[in-house]
C-alpha cells in the first residue's frame, strides 16, 4: 500500500514540517527542521500529472493524446493544479510569518 | 456511458469535435427538410411549415453561430482560463446531436393548424394526441441538448459552479433572442 504523505496538520490545519530523514542504506538519521517542498503539498494524481506534462516537453497537446483526453478537459486539469499550487504557496507563506 | 452521452467533450472537443458537427448539422438539415422540422431559435424547435431547403441549412447555422460568438464572449470575460474560439465552436456544434433525433419527430403525423380556424377548432387541434405525443418526446431532447451545451460551455472555458450556470443561462436567452431577430429577417417568418 502506497502511504499518503500528509502535509498538513490533523489539529490545527498548518503545513507540517519535515523534523527527521532516515537514509535508507545504513539508517543514519538526519534530524532539524526542513520544510516540504510545495509539490509534495499536492495530491499524488496532480504531482504525475506535472511529471507527464515534464516528460512530454510542456506539450498539451502531447498529454491529451496520451491520456486520451481533449485539449481543453487537459488544459483545465493543469489550470486546475496551478490554483491549488498557488494555494499552497499562499498557505506556506503565511504560516512562515 | 453517461459521460459519452452528457460529456463527450472531455474526449473530443476542438477542430475534429467540429468536423463531427458540421456533418450532423447537414444530416439533420436534410432530415428536417423531409420532416418539416425548424430550428427557428438558438433553442427552437417547430414541425409543420414546409419551406426551401436553404432555410433548413441556414436555420440550425445561424442558431450555432449566435451561440458561439455569445458563448465565447463570456467565457473570455468570465473565466480566469484561456479560452479557444475553436474549443467553443467545435463542442457547441457536436452538441446539436439530439437535435438530429429530434428531426424524426417531424414525421409523426399532426393535424395541420390553421390559425384562420375559429377558437374551438383551435384548441382541438393543439390538444390532439398526435400533437401533444410529439411534444412529450421532444421534450427530453431539448433537455439533454440544453445538458450538452452546459458541458461544451464548461469543457471550453473551464467555469464551474454557480459563475458557470449564471453566464450560461445569460448566454442561452441572448443567443435565443440574437438568432430570433437574425432568422425573422432572413425568413420573414
Amino acid at each position: 500500500m502506497l502511504k499518503k504523505l500528509p502535509h498538513t496538520c490533523p489539529s490545527c490545519a498548518s503545513p507540517l514540517r519535515v523534523k527527521s530523514l532516515i537514509c535508507g542504506h545504513c539508517a543514519t538519521e538526519v534530524s532539524g527542521e526542513f520544510e516540504l517542498p510545495i509539490l509534495a503539498s499536492i495530491p499524488l494524481d496532480d504531482q504525475q500529472f506535472i511529471l507527464d506534462f515534464v516528460k512530454s516537453s510542456g506539450s498539451l497537446k502531447l498529454m491529451a493524446e496520451s491520456l486520451k483526453l481533449s485539449y481543453p478537459t487537459v488544459r483545465n486539469m493543469l489550470d486546475d493544479i496551478i490554483k491549488r499550487l498557488e494555494k499552497s504557496e499562499k498557505l506556506s507563506n503565511s504560516s512562515k510569518k | 456511458m453517461k459521460k459519452w452521452l452528457f460529456n463527450p467533450f472531455q474526449y473530443i472537443a476542438g477542430m475534429r469535435a467540429l468536423l463531427i458537427g458540421w456533418a450532423i448539422i447537414l444530416v439533420t438539415a436534410v432530415i428536417a427538410f423531409f420532416s418539416h422540422a425548424h430550428f427557428d431559435g438558438a433553442i427552437d424547435i417547430h414541425f409543420g411549415a414546409s419551406s426551401p431547403f436553404i432555410s433548413y441549412f441556414l436555420e440550425p447555422i445561424i442558431d450555432w453561430a449566435c451561440l458561439i460568438v455569445t458563448m465565447y464572449m463570456l467565457g473570455r470575460v468570465a473565466s480566469d482560463s484561456s479560452v479557444r474560439f475553436i474549443d467553443i465552436a467545435g463542442t457547441m456544434a457536436l452538441a446539436r446531436w439530439p437535435l438530429f433525433l429530434v428531426a424524426f419527430l417531424g414525421f409523426i403525423p399532426t393535424p395541420v393548424i390553421d390559425p384562420k380556424a375559429s377558437l374551438d377548432v383551435l384548441v382541438s387541434q393543439a390538444l390532439s394526441p398526435a400533437l401533444i405525443t410529439q411534444g412529450l418526446l421532444t421534450l427530453p431532447f431539448i433537455v439533454w441538448f440544453i445538458a450538452l451545451l452546459y458541458n461544451a460551455f464548461s469543457v471550453s472555458t473551464n467555469l464551474k459552479g454557480s459563475k458557470a450556470v449564471w453566464s450560461f443561462i445569460g448566454g442561452l436567452i441572448i443567443a435565443e433572442i440574437i438568432s430570433k431577430v437574425i432568422l425573422s429577417f432572413a425568413f420573414k417568418h
